[in-house]
């Protein structure tokens, strides 16, 4: 374990770059920010390729630490602010400052007529930072602190045009789902601290964590072994950040934002954080046979689920968002079902392509003054002839045609599933594979292919815009054939398992009759002979099978009703009415009824001034004995009596 | 024992101008019979053995006193106003009378009993009170003294009829 | 003490009390403070018997100057106001800005 302080810069340079952004942009000339912010993601980058070469050549299972310092050392907590430079997270900075530094580059042209340009690279800049504390965070708080960062970054970039409501209604949206899953994180985190701090372990590192899976073990809580407890716990805060099933829905209306912001946070960087979180804690989840059946059984049906979503949607922005939900469902499947390493494999391609259709899909916006309705796209190969052939280049990765990088990497993962014994799950992976290489076809070809049906005039992007979309095409083309490069970097051991052929073959197949599929449906006769005949099917499947219209009904409007009641029970009956104003009332009141002993008749005031003797003598009168007193009177009344009578 | 019927009979005849006052319908009746009873009362003072006092009632009281209600009646005139009635007798204002009137006798007969005080008869010469204002109680005399003067004055002012303001 | 006194002084001071309560001409309630006063004068007077106590008869003469002055200004601020309201009805004279219009 050896430490740096390089370290630190990764994480600090695009701090560096926000903080001057934000503080100074008044000061500073448009396209230098863009520079500054550019140039900070390009040295996190730069420092992040330096110390990959230096582990590489270290013995495989050590790591380049770097305290920063002590944030709190209270009884029974030590916590340091200390960032870990392993295997593991020197692949996820790679991908995030590289890909960060391309969008970066690829925004100075999108954002160009755009008032907010300064404000949206600050964004960005703070953006690459909470990420980059997340992956390189040594425990599991300082994760927290940048999983919560990017949340928050992502509530700031989706509402990025907040004058119209419905953007910045997304985007709370984002961030409210993401809260409910930081909830059981957090409750991840507090039996974790439960148990650790019970067996004498005062910090939530990852070391110690792996380490004393033991411990978990034997543990248990409300009859739960405490480790699956924790790894559901955890996996279920997970689900919010990575969209899988209950808490997906804040990714399709993500798109509100800008297509860098989809680009970035919704394709490459901020989804993959559950992922990278169940692979850092691959030692609690691989003891836990419950923990991983769970994984895979929700990642499979989400991947399924939001594939035939995405079938019938018209919005190109939509369409990727869905397939993203799908591929997250596969880099899951991949992390649990098997080796690691692949879902982590699939995370990095995966980033590349979907970066690059995100961005090529902006390109095709900007171009078309933001269009964003495939049928009203079309005939764009002759039109935009080097976005249709990147596009293309991304089509075909994610579709897994033989030998581009999806095509290694989807494989890998759906081999290992079948080798495992999930034998349903394999099934399910694999139609998921040849729906996604249909809908995607079914995209390209009524976007690209075909004849526009009304006359459209693009104007060709900038090379701004193109240089980075061409790095990515050639990085999703060649990043398949260093697999084996990938998996031995990452110090694990793959045997060589026997397969049957028609296992083997069977993802090829199907996706290359996905893409058949895809280009026979989607012609004119067969399309509307389809559309016809399965409306019915066609109006549940496009409105999303009514999910969000059900969290409308069982959650949102009852919460509605509780606060407004609330709010008008306590905060104006109770206090605004009885207590404050009623206070006031009570006074003037009270006033108003003494007042009536006040008439100005003398002889009323003269009767009170009697009642004030009266209870000052009666004071008087009960320290006295009165029967002695009533004896005496009467003894001197019979004496006078007496007295007269003598003389008469 | 003369003093004793003495004091009945006056007493007794105390009450029934009391009781005039309380029926009459008329004002002039009542401070007619005001001036009897404070007569009365002067010449009780006479049985008590006090002289003077009794000769200080009737000058200042009937004197003075009674001159002033019947020349204030007169300069004010004649009134619409309608004639007194007979008061009505209100139940709860009786029984209050008379749990008033209880407490305040039996505090004073507590005071009487409970006292340790001698009684004596002894005659107070007019000397002995003219010496004891003019030393021990000499500033009591110019306080009153005063007080008489500024109510002259302040009689003088109001009644200068600078426009009826008050 | 007499004990005869102070009962027909106490008897003296009710009715007095009678007459100051139940009348509405308000020369009639300066009647009655009169008699008031003039029953505890008779009250005052009988601790004359007391051994060794010369002064009740001075502090019943105290009482008087202090009586007839206040007699007199009452008197003269009746005559005022009874001249301007025109009325001598207690109930009518017990509003101030009536009075001072």
């Amino acid at each position: 374990m050896t430490s740096s302080s390089l370290v630190r810069w990764i994480v600090f340079a695009p701090l560096a770059g926000f903080i001057i952004n934000f503080l100074f942009s008044r000061f500073i000339k448009k396209y230098l920010v863009s520079i500054i912010a550019s140039l900070a993601v390009l040295l996190s980058f730069v420092f992040s390729c330096i110390l990959f070469f230096r582990l590489k050549a270290m013995p495989s299972d050590t790591a380049i630490s770097d305290v920063v310092f002590n944030w709190m050392n209270i009884t029974n907590l030590n916590i340091n602010i200390a960032f870990v430079f392993d295997r593991l997270s020197a692949i996820m900075s790679l991908v995030v400052s590289g890909v960060s530094f391309l969008i970066h580059i690829y925004s100075i042209g999108y954002m160009d007529d755009d008032s907010d340009f300064k404000r949206f690279f600050s964004y960005l800049n703070l953006f690459v930072f909470f990420m980059l504390v997340l992956v390189l965070a040594n425990n599991i708080l300082l994760l927290f602190v940048g999983w919560e960062g990017v949340g928050l970054c992502s509530y700031l970039l989706i509402g990025f045009w907040y004058e119209n409501i419905n953007n910045s209604k997304a985007g709370k949206k984002a961030f409210i789902t993401n809260r409910v899953g930081d909830a059981f994180f957090i409750a991840g985190m507090v039996v974790i601290y439960y148990i650790l701090s019970s067996n004498g372990f005062y910090n939530l590192d990852f070391n110690t964590i792996n380490s004393n899976v033991s411990l978990f073990y034997n543990t248990s809580i409300f009859g739960v072994s405490s480790l699956t407890l924790i790894a559901i716990l955890l996996f279920i805060g997970a689900t919010g950040k990575s969209a899988q099933f209950p808490l997906y829905v804040w990714l399709p209306d993500a798109m509100a934002g800008p297509t860098p912001v989809s680009a970035l946070i919704h394709a490459a960087t901020m989804v993959t954080a559950g992922v990278y979180l169940v692979a850092r804690l691959i030692p609690v989840y691989s003891a836990s046979v419950t923990a991983l059946n769970f994984i895979l059984y929700i990642s499979a049906f989400t991947a399924i689920f939001s594939a035939i979503i995405a079938i019938t949607q018209r919005d190109i922005k939509k369409i990727l968002a869905y397939s993203t939900i799908s591929q997250l469902g596969y880099m899951f499947m991949g992390v649990a079902g098997g080796i690691y390493i692949g879902g982590i494999f699939h995370l990095v391609t995966h980033a590349f392509f979907k970066a690059l259709m995100f961005l090529s899909a902006g390109a095709v916006i900007h171009a078309l003054s933001n269009e964003q309705d495939i049928f009203n796209m079309g005939s764009l190969s002759k039109k935009l002839k080097n976005i249709f052939i990147v596009m293309g280049v991304g089509w075909l990765s994610i579709s897994g045609f033989p030998f581009l990088s999806g095509y290694f990497s989807k494989d890998f993962i759906i081999e290992n599933l079948y080798l495992s014994g999930h034998k349903g799950i394999w099934l399910v992976a694999v139609v998921t594979a040849f729906l996604t290489a249909f809908y995607m076809t079914r995209m390209f070809n009524i976007a690209f292919i075909k004849e526009s049906k009304k006359e459209l005039h693009p104007h060709r992007p900038t090379s701004v815009m193109t240089i980075p979309l061409y790095i990515l095409a050639i990085l999703a083309i060649i990043s398949g054939f260093f697999i084996n490069g990938f998996i031995s970097f990452a110090g694990v051991n793959r045997t060589e398992e026997f397969l049957p052929l028609t296992v083997k073959y069977t993802p090829v197949v199907l996706s290359l009759l996905g893409i058949i599929c895809g280009f026979v449906l989607t012609a004119d006769r067969i399309s509307d002979f389809l559309s016809t005949s399965l409306s019915w099917l066609h109006k549940i499947v496009y409105d999303k099978f009514y999910v969000d219209e059900i969290y409308d009904f069982l959650i949102i409007r009852p919460l509605g009703w509780i606060s407004k009641t609330t709010f008008n029970i306590i905060d104006r009956v109770i206090i605004d009415r009885t207590l404050v104003e009623g206070t006031a009332r009570a006074f003037y009141q009270g006033g108003r009824v003494s007042a009536i002993s006040q008439n100005g008749n003398a002889q009323i005031y003269a009767v009170y001034m009697l009642f004030g003797t009266a209870i000052i003598l009666l004071v008087y009168l009960s320290s006295v004995p009165l029967l002695n007193l009533i004896y005496w009177i009467y003894s001197n009344i019979v004496f006078a009596f007496t007295e007269i009578m003598k003389y008469i | 024992m003369i003093e004793m019927i003495s004091f009945y009979g006056v007493a007794f005849l105390i009450l029934l101008a009391m009781l005039y006052i309380i029926i009459s319908r008329d004002i002039f009746r009542s401070i007619l019979s005001m001036l009897v009873v404070f007569l009365l009362t002067g010449v009780m003072y006479f049985i008590m053995d006090m002289p003077f006092l009794g000769v200080f009632q009737i000058i200042i009281y009937t004197g003075a006193m009674m001159i002033l209600f019947v020349t204030a009646i007169n300069v004010i005139g004649r009134v619409n106003d309608k004639k007194d009635k007979f008061p009505y007798i209100n139940i709860i204002a009786v029984l209050s009378v008379c749990g008033f009137f209880a407490i305040f006798a039996l505090a004073l007969c507590s005071l009487v009993a409970y006292s340790p005080l001698e009684f004596t008869r002894q005659i107070v010469s007019f000397k002995d009170v003219a010496i004891t204002f003019f030393t021990t109680y000499s500033f009591q005399l110019i306080l009153s003294s005063l007080l008489l003067f500024v109510a002259v004055v302040v009689v003088y002012n109001f009644l200068r009829s600078d426009d009826n303001e008050i | 003490m007499k004990f005869e006194f102070m009962i027909f002084s106490f008897i003296l001071f009710f009715m007095s009390m009678v007459v100051f309560f139940k009348t509405t001409n308000i020369i009639i309630m300066l009647m009655g403070i009169e008699l008031m006063v003039n029953a505890l004068n008779i009250a005052i007077a009988n601790l004359v018997w007391i051994k060794y106590s010369f002064f009740p008869p001075v502090w019943v003469m105290i009482i008087f100057a202090i009586t007839a002055a206040e007699a007199a200004i009452g008197l003269a601020l009746i005559i005022v106001i009874a001249k301007r309201m025109k009325t001598l009805d207690v109930k009518k004279l017990s509003n101030i800005k009536e009075i001072f219009k």
